[in-house]
């Protein structure tokens, strides 16, 4: 799983059947001191994670579809978390 | 799922039998601000998405399933699917 930065919400009327009506957030990447890193990802979203939030994002479309209990969805990405508090060593790269 | 806008499509004859009748479209995958950022990719398309329009893909093994609800085939040739076409305007009428 991964760190990231909620940006905001993505509408999609037209989606796969088993897509359609999922609240969809757009997040970015981030280090644990916050810095993004790497391409942002749209994810389906089951915490109620709103623009700005600092989540944990499950990366792995057969964990996301036990999730989600679908067994044919084509989801890669569920926001799983949103982080209250987080303490990590400086990063020495 | 990543965000991408459809720059073109591929027309194929000669092909894996599993992708008969299917739509190719051509990718390039946008960053968060929608800048093109990363090759463009080939990618099947279920959710018939245009020229011009951002779209949401996926890779691996969930970019078969799309094609699989629609192509009963055993083996879904395709690593990269459209999944989902984003709104050109946001519930307050925005342009997005």
């Amino acid at each position: 799983m991964i760190l990231a930065r909620i940006i905001e919400p993505v509408w999609a009327t037209v989606a796969d059947p088993e897509l359609s009506g999922a609240r969809l957030l757009l997040a970015l990447p981030v280090t644990p001191d916050g810095t993004p890193v790497g391409k942002p990802l749209v994810a389906v979203d089951r915490v109620d994670a709103g623009p700005g939030d600092l989540v944990v994002i499950l990366r792995e479309g057969g964990s996301a579809r036990m999730m989600l209990g679908q067994e044919s969805t084509p989801v890669q990405a569920v926001v799983v978390a949103v982080v209250d508090g987080i303490e990590s060593e400086p990063s020495k790269s | 799922m990543e965000l991408a806008r459809v720059v073109g499509s591929v027309w194929a004859t000669v092909k894996q039998p599993a992708l008969g009748g299917g739509r190719f479209v051509l990718l390039q995958p946008l960053d968060a601000s929608g800048a093109p950022k990363g090759a463009v990719v080939a990618a099947t398309d279920t959710v018939g998405a245009g020229p011009g329009d951002r779209v949401l893909w996926t890779t691996a093994y969930e970019a078969a399933i799309p094609w699989k609800r629609l192509h009963p085939v055993d083996l879904a040739a395709t690593d990269a699917s459209v999944v989902a076409i984003l709104d050109r305007f946001g519930p307050r009428g925005e342009a997005r």
